[in-house]
């Protein structure tokens, strides 16, 4: 079609000039006025190829053809959801049999940007238990807003600054090359020992240098509650909020390795409890990561060390893992080791049966089916105390 | 007998690391020398190269000098746009999974909206709209009124 605009203009020039009698074509100003008004059809053209006629404008947010009138933001809907396999030669504490099929966690993920530089997101899980009881909750629900690269501000709840897979992977095995988390950074109804969520205000930004990428983030949220698993969603049980920060250092020559730090620290309050009172603890959260993600190979090491203190004592705690993936076309390869080595005194901890001591080998295999489904299969070897454990694992997790 | 042994091996080596070099690196440079980037008019950058792609692209970087906001077009699949994103800037080998880490970057909200995949003409229609738009395309299509093609360095 533009050839043919092209033709025409160009058709009458030419005719132009046959007729002008020999000596008189037309001029250096006319030829390009002409070309001018070629280039002009040509680009209205191609508008008209993006923008329908009787179309909206290009929505300025959207960057697309506004789709009608309708008066609120478009929101991206996305389901992460999994279905599994295990089977285990010795049951945990609070495993019913030692093989079953059972239904993963239905992640419902909307997000929606409303203005240029506002974003929401939410994510609403349906976890279901043994009971055949299904659980609702709202494990993110975010509004930021970007400023400038160097500085977006967030409130809500979201994944706490802390480590490398929590603000990567979150919800979803659909995202994590392995069947599991780390033990490290299991969530806190799981069994977890740090806080993964957080419910407050954000601060976080990239700044770049000549020696590569420094990314901050500065947190304050309501800090835990009397539990391991009390994320303190619409109250705090005392005053005092964590405080926490996060950096990460992105080489310029080597922009898939990268290496970070976070300390967070909480005032965690007492435990009223007339079986098993506790005083109030103050918590001091310290870790690192490396990790290198230039596929095929993906390296990922983090390790974090949690301080339980309160006059007169202080009990230590330490966890960590690394992985190692190599993606081969639709097959991805991996070994993790997890360790966790979790002070038995910590008053905070010992309340939770399966916060204990645990050394784990994992080794698998992921295949990328499709961009929606891939299946995993697993094998770990679990050491705590009073269980070795040898477990097998299916997993074939959706994105759609 | 064993200096001409030697010699022999080492021009077979020779050879053989030439095609590899050959084969390896001849789409990669073809793309590179056949793709240009193109950016509104009213963009006031000069050049770019690789590495500022890489930033660009892999959303670190989302603001133009200014404050501008940057909108990313994706090529299209099996084009040279498409190649030299994949391989050169995220150095990636399938582009899959230059979709993947935009799919997974809505889920960390480093974006809420997925760039939009196009053609050559329909990018540059929307780069010649969008005040902070940035598109890869091949050279020959990139001439075209409202944009403005930079060439990319190494």
């Amino acid at each position: 079609m533009s050839i043919a605009v092209s033709l025409i203009v160009l058709g009458s020039l030419i005719g132009t000039a046959v007729a002008e009698p020999v000596g008189t074509g037309p001029t250096a100003e006319e030829v390009a006025e002409l070309r001018r008004r070629i280039e002009e059809l040509e680009g209205k053209q191609i508008d008209a190829e993006v923008q329908p006629a009787g179309a909206n404008e290009i929505d300025p947010v959207l960057h697309r053809v506004a789709p009608s009138d309708w008066p609120f933001p478009p929101v991206t809907i996305g389901v992460l959801a999994s279905v599994d396999y295990l089977f285990t030669d010795q049951l945990a504490d609070g495993d019913g049999d030692s093989n079953h099929f059972s239904v993963g966690d239905l992640d419902l993920f909307l997000v929606s940007q409303p203005s240029d530089r506002f974003s929401i997101l939410g994510e609403l899980l349906l976890e279901f238990d043994s009971n055949n009881d299904t659980r609702t909750d709202a494990e993110r629900l975010l509004i930021k807003y970007e400023y400038a690269d160097w500085l977006s501000v967030a409130v809500g709840r979201g994944h706490t600054a802390i480590g490398y897979w929590n603000r990567t992977f979150h919800h979803g095995t659909f995202l994590w090359t392995t069947v599991s988390r780390p033990l490290i950074f299991e969530f806190e109804d799981e069994g977890g020992i740090l806080p993964m969520h957080s419910v407050g205000i954000e601060a976080s930004g990239i700044v770049e240098t000549p020696k590569g990428l420094i990314a901050y983030t500065f947190m304050l949220s309501n800090g835990r509650g009397r539990n391991p698993d009390d994320i303190q969603l619409t109250d705090d049980v005392n005053d005092s909020k964590r405080v926490g920060f996060e950096l990460s250092w992105r080489l310029s020559g080597l922009p898939d390795f990268a290496v970070g730090l976070n300390f967070m620290y909480d005032d965690i309050p007492g435990d009223p409890d007339p079986v098993a009172p506790r005083r109030k603890l103050d918590e001091y959260i310290g870790g690192g990561y490396v990790i290198y993600t230039g596929r095929p190979l993906e390296i990922l090491v983090e390790g974090q060390y949690i301080r339980h203190h309160q006059p007169g004592s202080g009990y230590n705690s330490f966890g960590g893992y690394a992985q190692a993936s190599y993606k081969m076309g639709e097959w991805t390869p991996y070994y993790r080791f997890d360790l966790l080595e979790i002070d038995g005194d910590d008053p905070f901890y010992m309340p939770v049966s399966e916060i204990v001591d645990t050394r784990q080998h994992s080794v698998g295999v992921r295949f990328d089916w499709t961009s929606f489904l891939t299946v995993k299969f697993e094998y770990q070897r679990v050491n705590s105390p009073g269980r070795n454990a040898n477990v097998s694992a299916v997993q074939t997790a959706l994105r759609f | 007998m064993t200096v001409e042994s030697n010699r022999s091996r080492r021009s077979w080596c020779r050879g053989v690391f030439a095609a590899l070099a050959l084969i390896l690196f001849a789409p990669a440079a073809s793309a590179d020398l056949d793709v240009v980037a193109v950016v509104n008019k009213g963009n006031a950058i000069q050049k770019i190269n690789i590495q500022e792609l890489r930033l660009l692209y892999s959303l670190y970087r989302r603001s133009w000098e200014g404050g501008v906001r940057v909108v990313l077009v994706l090529p299209e699949d099996g084009t040279l746009a498409m190649s030299l994103l994949t391989s050169r800037i995220f150095r990636r080998r399938e582009s899959r999974e230059i979709t993947d880490y935009y799919r997974n970057a809505t889920f960390q909200q480093r974006i809420a909206i997925l760039p939009q995949t196009l053609g050559d003409r329909g990018a540059i229609a929307l780069v010649r709209n969008i005040p902070g738009a940035i598109a890869l395309v091949e050279r020959p299509q990139a001439a075209e009124p409202g944009v403005r093609i930079i060439e990319i360095s190494h």
